[in-house]
């Protein structure tokens, strides 16, 4: 099928718009489907909150992954390249990924850890090997084990609580 | 304690005499946030004015800086705010936050914590010469004083979380800014951009991001950092900028024993211009400057130490200057003004013959 608006190029994606309250469905090629996009009130709405899809792939219309913490939206994130909150790293993980490939030197992080970070972990690892010690009825380990754990900082709370 | 105070001092990176020669000084930056709350650019102003509280009661209660004066963004004023650019202390995105940018500074101004910039917080630490093992060691012993307080947005996975997933990791950038007239001079200076461009490791001008290399100065820094400890990306950096000063001082010792005429017709158009101008530009400033930093190196010049080099290179800033005058300045007044001061420190100065 040819593109419904130059009918030159092969229609490769499905663009739905909604003109006066009605919803048209039509074949488009990639530069047609990019300036029809370009018309389109909102850029941002256009490339980030509606998914255009190959006519194969069905012609949902998604709203734009959005972040429930901090409400940054795929677009605004895009613009800039920078992120609303934490938790955005989770929200974008996909959007994400290719930029610290492409940027960093690794995947994962293996410098400094924040004192209260460690104490959680060190603690979620003791609670666990507490737990297999008791189900598996090693008493004198499960005690050693109860032991570390009550010497731990308290949880959310940091170690020394204001080293000078 | 206001901004205008630090106008008469040297500034952290030029205080003592390992700002002399190739590596003027070095820096190391954390980005930090704290959990919870968004980042900069997305939170509102009540967020950032939060943010902002939390940090500085951190800073006073964990003692980390005893001393440390407060400055608002909000109320900072244009000279002021230029002034502390110049320095080096703030970048021109907090000169420009407003309300909740803030920077609490040590009065030597070797540790700054600035808050609200891209970031929630940045510890940043200056000192002259090129010991960035010493700079992040003082960073990072701030650092573990102010996370006993504050709960920093942190994932196993990616490290400290920061605005930008480029500062993900350790938010670790370190640079040193090195003085490269001699490599320029034998026009070995694209290979060893080059070469820092290969390494994946960034140069800018003296003005940071966006700066040309006005006077020959050159700030190289990391650009990964996550994959990496915090010492490796210290080692790293501070072998290729041994490295580069190498470079540069085998170009300054080629200089002098092929073609010492070069050296000495840099540094004395430079010294001719600096005594006579009538109109002078800081960036124009900054470049004979730096060609007379060689000639003192050189030891090219008489009745001129480094020290009055590096003070001028700061007085002559616009900022600087307009504070010095206590007046705001036209551009063409301002050029007028900076041509008269530094003829009147220039005039006893003279080449050895």
């Amino acid at each position: 099928m040819n593109c419904e608006d130059c009918h030159q190029q092969p229609a490769v994606t499905t663009v739905t718009q909604n003109i006066d309250g009605i919803v048209r469905e039509r074949n488009l090629c990639a530069a047609c489907a990019r300036h029809t996009a370009q018309k389109m009130s909102s850029l941002i709405d256009v490339l980030f909150g509606v998914e255009i899809e190959t006519p194969a792939g069905g012609k949902a219309i998604r709203p734009e992954p959005e972040c429930d913490i901090c409400g940054m939206g795929r677009g605004a994130f895009k613009k800039n390249h920078r992120l609303g909150c934490a938790e955005c790293y989770s929200v974008f993980a996909h959007d994400i990924a290719p930029i610290i490939k492409e940027m960093q030197h690794g995947e994962r992080h293996v410098g400094k850890i924040p004192a209260r970070e460690r104490a959680n972990a060190d603690r979620i690892t003791l609670e666990s090997a507490l737990k297999r010690a008791v189900r598996e009825q090693r008493f004198e380990e499960a005690a050693v084990l109860r032991d570390r754990l009550r010497d731990l900082v308290p949880e959310g709370a940091a170690k020394g609580g204001g080293d000078k | 304690m206001v901004v205008g105070d630090l106008v008469g001092r040297r500034g952290a990176w030029l205080t003592d005499d390992r700002s002399r020669g190739i590596a003027i000084s070095a820096r190391v930056r954390l980005a930090r946030n704290l959990a919870g709350e968004s980042f900069p650019d997305w939170a509102d102003e009540a967020g950032r004015r939060r943010v902002l509280r939390m940090v500085v009661e951190a800073a006073r209660a964990s003692g980390a800086l005893p001393e440390s004066i407060f400055i608002s963004m909000d109320e900072t004023g244009d000279t002021d705010a230029r002034i502390l650019m110049e320095r080096r202390l703030i970048s021109a995105e907090l000169a420009d936050r407003g309300p909740g940018g803030g920077l609490l500074l040590q009065p030597d101004e070797s540790v700054a914590l600035l808050v609200n910039e891209e970031d929630h917080l940045r510890i940043q630490v200056i000192q002259p010469g090129m010991d960035l093992r010493g700079a992040w060691e003082r960073a990072d012993a701030v650092d573990t004083a102010l996370e006993a307080i504050l709960a920093y947005a942190f994932s196993s996975e990616l490290g400290y979380l920061t605005a930008c997933p480029s500062n993900c990791g350790t938010g670790l950038r370190a640079s040193v800014m090195l003085h490269l007239l001699g490599l320029r001079l034998t026009n070995d200076l694209e290979p060893v951009l080059k070469a820092l461009d290969r390494l994946r490791l960034a140069v800018r001008g003296i003005g940071g991001e966006g700066s040309d290399a006005a006077g020959h100065m050159f700030q190289v820094s990391n650009q990964e950092t996550l994959g990496l400890d915090e010492p490796s990306i210290i080692a790293d950096l501070s072998r290729v900028i041994a490295d580069v000063a190498r470079q540069e001082m085998n170009a300054r010792l080629r200089i002098m024993e092929d073609a010492p005429h070069l050296a000495e017709d840099c540094v004395a158009r430079a010294l001719a211009i600096l005594q006579n101008a009538r109109v002078l530009q800081s960036e124009e400033a900054l470049d004979y400057l730096s060609a007379l930093r060689l000639g003192v190196e050189l030891r090219l010049l008489r009745r001129l130490t480094m020290a009055e080099i590096n003070e001028l290179l700061l007085a002559t800033q616009p900022g600087h200057l307009r504070q010095r005058m206590r007046e705001p300045l036209e551009a063409d007044e301002r050029d007028r003004l900076r041509a008269d001061f530094v003829r009147e420190r220039m005039a006893a100065v003279s080449l050895r013959a």
